[in-house]
């Protein structure tokens, strides 16, 4: 009876289409087509520093493909590869492998019918792609020479294979980026800025909404770890018409196939910097440039970079308001460089780059993008993580707080 | 890439934050009120509480409630014990903008946080507001706000109908007593009209003329600290939207308080769950859920050692998979035993398998058995009737995870819903 009733659960499990309650335009938590891991950090230079591990699930018993890939904090996509997730398959992934050479090593059934790779329960279906054959099981490790040009990718330096730089070097040896993992119907070497073949009707990407994870930031040297949810965005076929804002909109000129729901362009975010949380609010920021980012000169930042703002206010607990940073003559206010200059990065709130006058409050982040004539672009989406410390003892993240939806964006407002 | 303080274009600021108070006002122009997403609420959930009563240092429980526009509002927070019986309330006054950091053990030794609405605190002194947040007067509140400290009796009742204990005040209890002395409970935040007594299971609380409104503006978050083993995690407390029309008749936050007629107007939870469990590893403390459930039930004080019928609350079912995918139907799963058929008395369910309202459970324990050390959980939290003809009471539910890093740290997050509160999956019966 027992087996009986694991049978009914399992059938329901299948049954149950994983993201048929997902709402449009709602940054919930349901299973999705697409996650994003918005920033990671792994210290290159020391084995036991920072690192981020994530994961990757599949909710649904059918098995699927997703593509991974790897972006620098620009925007720039370094590498690319594909994961297998038999039914209910759970997959975990710490970057400071990635960044040694070794991927997550995963096949379909025609690249490992002896399941020794990716094995599964009774209940998870388990099919050949036959297009992975040749690409899985990804190598053991990654080539030495296309390493050591990822790592410099990552880390704002010269990369041989990009054949210039595409990222920030901000002289740490910390590798960089934002993650971003689609469910596909075949093994790619294609990735999101593709030109075609990635999205639409001949495109690899599905909409299949059943993938959900989390992430973690870990440093073990000051006995830090926090961590989230992945960002999971919902696909939705047919719901977004051409000029509607979707996640890939800027790779495909706004045409809106690649069906992803946007993220929000307001976000307010609690800070503290002291009483139990000595180590100050750090916030981990994605932004999207509006821009296709190839690598460029090094010593050089690509066109539309750094990125700007349109407003950020602060309150302290009197609710007292600072706008605080317009560089401006006469209170013009202009493009702001500031704090969050890059696609991907995490900055310390009350830092040098994010001077606050309070020790303590919350903020509203504007991301979008100053409009033509004061900067470059219009509606820009972004997501806001934040992450309180207490110096060598414990970190707490969670998310920030969406004030709109990129789908119905509070307008933004440049008079001087 | 340093920046400076400089001139403040006041006006820039004032649109968006004029922006930023409709947004958070105007109910799913764009996205379903159903969304269980971060967007501001009109009732906050803090899932689960615990404060240690006998070590200072011991874990607590944080929350900070913030009101997200520019209008003043007044919030009314609701403690309920683990078996859902409101202990405490009181007003919390926010001005437009405010934001309001709570710590449990603060309360639990009788310490208020003082607030007050411009009729209570025409100085200032006590809530004062910045130049964009409106600042009002709610006469309801004199003598309800600023909110006294607790008095010794009323401060005994909380902390024995927290802990399972006998309250002076019920001569009765209203938990479970865990013999551990840690006030468990969970905590509801709603915005209302005017200062009052009452809890949401008293009349006058929703509908017409009552005190509950409407306003999605609160968001917040929430810490579990354990300063002696130096863990801190937490999450976003959780959103509830409400729209006025959108439920009538329908399944609601608050329903088992409206007889169900959705005039809370508050999102439902959904009753499927997914979260991820780690007991090995890195994570040597594996990893704790932390699971809110609704019993269906307007649940009083009980006689101590005479606890509700509900209790324990049953779980339609749970299943554990490993990384490769191996399912593990716990040997307790009760479908074939308490669904015989329609008429048959359910026995016992096994013990304490998240058997309140609100519950903290270590995966891999006895009482929630995986034979793994990695993978995911699959939880079905419907409340399952006692009764003829054993439906379920509730849907809803709510599960978060905590993953332990002996002595070093801490890591939380929500799980994953796997349906929406306004259409939940149904469970599987067998025939």
């Amino acid at each position: 009876m027992k087996t009986r009733s694991a049978c009914l659960l399992a059938a329901f499990l299948l049954l149950a289409p994983a993201g048929a309650f997902a709402e449009i335009c709602s940054l919930d938590n349901a299973p999705a087509a697409t996650l994003l891991l918005p920033y990671f950090e792994v210290d290159l230079d020391h084995p036991s520093g920072q690192t981020t591990l994530f994961t990757i699930n599949n909710a649904s018993g059918t098995a699927v493909i997703t593509n991974v890939v790897i972006w620098t904090d620009l925007g720039v996509p370094t590498l690319n590869f594909p994961l297998y997730l038999t039914g209910y398959d759970v997959q975990t992934i710490n970057l400071r492998d990635v960044f040694n050479g070794a991927l997550a090593r995963t096949a379909s059934v025609g690249q490992d019918p002896g399941d020794l790779l990716s094995p599964k329960g009774r209940y998870s279906q388990d099919i050949n792609f036959a297009t992975c054959t040749g690409l899985l099981p990804v190598p053991a490790a990654l080539p030495a020479d296309f390493l050591a040009s990822l790592r410099a990718a990552h880390t704002g330096r010269s990369s041989a294979v990009l054949g210039g730089c595409a990222g920030r070097n901000l002289g740490d040896n910390l590798a960089r980026g934002y993650i971003t993992v689609d469910t596909v119907n075949q093994c790619t070497l294609r990735t999101p800025n593709f030109l075609e073949g990635y999205f639409g009707p001949n495109g690899v990407t599905t909409d299949q909404n059943v993938l959900w994870g989390d992430y973690f930031y870990v440093d073990p040297a000051n006995n830090f770890a926090d961590g989230e949810n992945l960002v999971r965005i919902e696909a939705f076929p047919g719901a977004f018409k051409p000029g509607d804002a979707t996640f890939y909109g800027r790779y495909v000129n706004g045409s809106g196939i690649d069906n992803r729901e946007p993220l929000a362009t307001v976000w307010a975010s609690r800070f503290a910097v002291g009483g139990a949380f000595s180590g100050g609010t750090d916030l981990v920021v994605w932004r999207d440039s509006g821009r296709r980012v190839g690598p460029f000169a090094c010593g050089t930042s690509p066109p539309g970079f750094p990125l700007t703002l349109v407003n950020e206010v602060t309150f302290d607990e009197q609710e007292r308001a600072e706008t605080p940073f317009f560089p401006c003559v006469g209170c013009q206010p202009g493009p702001q460089v500031g704090a969050f200059p890059a696609e991907a990065g995490r900055v310390q709130v009350g830092s040098p780059d994010f001077l606050v006058p309070f020790d303590f409050g919350w903020l509203v982040l504007d991301l979008k993008i100053p409009p033509p004539g004061q900067g470059d672009g219009g509606l820009r989406q972004g997501w806001v993580g934040t992450v309180m410390k207490a110096q060598g003892r414990f970190s707490v993240g969670f998310s920030a707080t969406p004030v709109d939806t990129a789908c119905d964006p509070m307008p933004q407002d440049h008079e001087p | 890439m340093g920046r400076t303080l400089r001139c403040v274009p006041w006006k820039s600021a004032v649109i968006l934050l004029a922006l930023l108070g409709m947004a958070a006002t105007a109910t799913a122009a764009t996205t379903s009120v159903c969304a269980l997403d971060d967007r501001p609420g009109a009732t906050l959930l803090l899932p689960y509480f615990e404060v240690d009563l006998d070590h200072a240092d011991g874990p607590t429980t944080l929350f900070s409630v913030s009101n997200a526009s520019a209008m003043a509002v007044l919030a009314n927070v609701v403690l309920w014990t683990d078996l859902g019986v409101p202990t405490f309330s009181f007003p919390v006054y926010l001005t437009g903008f405010d934001v309001q950091t709570f710590n449990l053990r603060d309360l639990f030794t009788g310490s208020m946080v003082k607030t007050a609405s411009a009729a209570q605190d025409p100085t200032d002194h006590i809530s004062p507001k910045g130049i964009f947040s409106q600042d009002i007067a709610f006469d309801s509140c004199t003598g309800f706000l600023p909110q006294p400290d607790l008095p010794a009796a009323v401060l005994d009742h909380l902390r024995a109908a927290h802990t399972g204990q006998s309250s002076p005040v019920w001569n009765a209890c209203g938990g479970q007593n865990r013999g551990d002395h840690v006030a468990r409970g969970y905590l509801t935040v709603d915005t209302v009209s005017r200062c009052a007594t009452l809890t949401p299971a008293d009349p006058g609380y929703f509908g017409p003329g009552g005190v509950a409104t409407g306003q999605n503006v609160l968001w917040g978050d929430f810490f579990y600290v354990d300063p002696a083993k130096d863990y801190a995690d937490g999450d976003n407390l959780i959103r509830l939207k409400a729209d006025p029309t959108a439920f009538t008749g329908k399944p609601t936050f608050y329903g088992r308080y409206v007889n169900g007629s959705g005039a809370d107007g508050r999102q439902p939870l959904p009753p499927d769950w997914a979260a991820r469990y780690i007991a090995a590893s890195g994570f040597t403390e594996g990893t704790d859920l932390i699971v809110w459930r609704d019993s269906g039930q307007v649940v009083t004080p009980f006689p101590c050692g005479h606890p509700p019928s509900w209790y324990p609350l049953l779980m339609a079912s749970y299943v554990a998979f490993d990384e490769e995918e191996h399912p593990f139907i716990p040997p307790t799963f009760p479908f074939s035993e308490w669904f015989p058929g329609p008429k048959a008395q359910p026995p016992l369910p096994p013990p304490d398998q998240l058997p309140a309202e609100a519950n903290r459970l270590q995966v891999g324990t006895e009482n929630l058995a995986v034979p793994f050390d990695f993978g995911w959980i699959y939880l079905y939290l419907s409340a399952p009737s006692h009764v003829p003809p054993f439906g379920f009471a509730s849907l809803q539910g709510w599960v978060g995870v905590v993953m332990k890093a002996g002595g070093r740290f801490s890591v939380g997050f929500a799980g994953t819903p796997l349906s929406s509160g306004c259409n939940p999956n149904q469970p599987v019966l067998p025939q």
